[in-house]
């Protein structure tokens, strides 16, 4: 394997610019829905966060699975253990992250109002937060090997396709939390 | 694999994540007038963070799995290390020109129009914010990998979150920067905008 950086262009630059595009379309859509979905300040600043740690986390992920591709200690397979075990790894990882960060988002809603019940936060950060992380492990577990196997480098694509992706799936599962748990 | 290590090297640095998180949102607040001053910067803001920490991270990345092949040896000078380099720079610079073109696009397909002086504002704020945004995270990326390589950090664990984190924050800073200096430009020199 060698870096050529006309190759790298070429591979990331299709990719960027769908992702960015969609990044743009997205930001007009959510800025319309956001005031409607949220009404309590919290959830708004929880946005940032289920999209950050989400996508770093998959950023993690790609970048690990992506090496041990290139080095052949992951064989091009779903089926790999290692391959498999990385996903795991990561994924409970995230969950753990929530965890903590719910436990913090429950102490603060006891003692200060927040707009909404301790106990619904912190259900809201656990469930957002874990349908966040096991979807975008997934999802960034099978476009690595996808685009291994297609003969592209995963480091190029697997980055700007999972963040995207996140941002998404952060504002959507953070919805669907609110809906249920208020409603 | 070694869960252990993982779990050391990540964990903490995702939890720094969530502070970095706080700290851009600060820097986005301190912008609030550049952005009611200069229409249609607000909306390509998150994508222009989004696209540097996608660029960077992916350098990072793929820089991740130079070390691992055993291609850095010679240091982050060797080829390797060049051409990833350019490619970042060719990207970021390819990406920069694109934004104020989505921007238009999705401006017709919109109730409201943004002029060609705004535009104009926008896409001088977008270049200069995008190259000068690469340089300093590309530095920082090299920094960091080297960083990690000789504390025997696997650069895979850490890079990702650290960079999308730096870049937040620089980015907002360059472009805070920036959007005053052409603000300032396009309204008081020439008139043509404010």
């Amino acid at each position: 394997m060698s870096y050529s950086w006309r190759e790298i262009f070429k591979q990331s630059a299709g990719i960027l610019a769908l992702m960015g595009f969609i990044g743009v379309g997205g930001g007009f859509v959510l800025e319309s829905i956001e005031d409607q979905l949220l009404d309590a300040v919290v959830l708004l600043f929880l946005i940032p966060i289920l999209n950050d740690v989400g996508g770093n986390l998959g950023a993690v992920l790609g970048a690990r699975v992506s090496s041990s591709l290139h080095t052949g200690e992951i064989s091009p397979s779903f089926g790999d253990s290692e391959y498999k075990e990385n996903i795991w790894v990561m994924m409970a990882l995230g969950f753990l992250v929530f965890f903590l960060f719910g436990l913090a988002m429950f102490t603060v809603g006891f003692f200060i109002p927040l707009g909404l019940e301790a106990s619904e936060i912190f259900i809201i950060v656990i469930g957002a937060g874990f349908i966040t992380i096991f979807s975008i492990t997934l999802i960034t577990g099978l476009v690595a090997l996808w685009a291994f196997k297609k003969g592209l480098d995963p480091d190029n694509i697997v980055i700007p396709v999972e963040t995207t992706l996140c941002d998404f799936i952060g504002v959507v599962t953070l919805a669907l939390m609110v809906w249920l748990v208020i409603m | 694999m070694n869960k252990a290590r993982v779990v050391k090297e990540t964990l903490p640095v995702l939890l720094l994540v969530v502070l970095g998180g706080a700290l851009a949102g600060s820097v986005l607040a301190g912008m609030e007038e550049m952005l009611d001053l200069i229409p249609g910067l607000i909306i390509i803001v998150p994508a222009i963070i989004d696209m540097r920490g996608n660029i960077s991270t992916a350098l990072g990345s793929r820089l991740g799995s130079a070390f691992h092949l055993g291609l850095l040896h010679q240091g982050l000078r060797s080829d390797a290390g060049k051409e990833n380099i350019k490619g970042s720079l060719a990207l970021s610079f390819f990406t920069s020109l694109l934004f104020p073109v989505f921007l238009w696009l999705i401006s017709l397909a919109l109730p409201f129009s943004i002029g060609p002086w705004q535009l104009l504002t926008v896409f001088m704020i977008s270049i200069f914010t995008g190259v000068t945004a690469a340089l300093i995270l590309i530095t920082i990326t090299f920094l960091i990998v080297a960083g990690s390589i000789k504390f025997n950090i696997d650069p895979d664990n850490v890079s990702g979150p650290v960079l999308t984190t730096a870049g937040d924050v620089f980015t907002l800073l360059v472009m805070f920067g920036y959007a005053h200096l052409f603000y300032h430009i396009f309204a008081n020199v020439f008139g043509v905008i404010g």
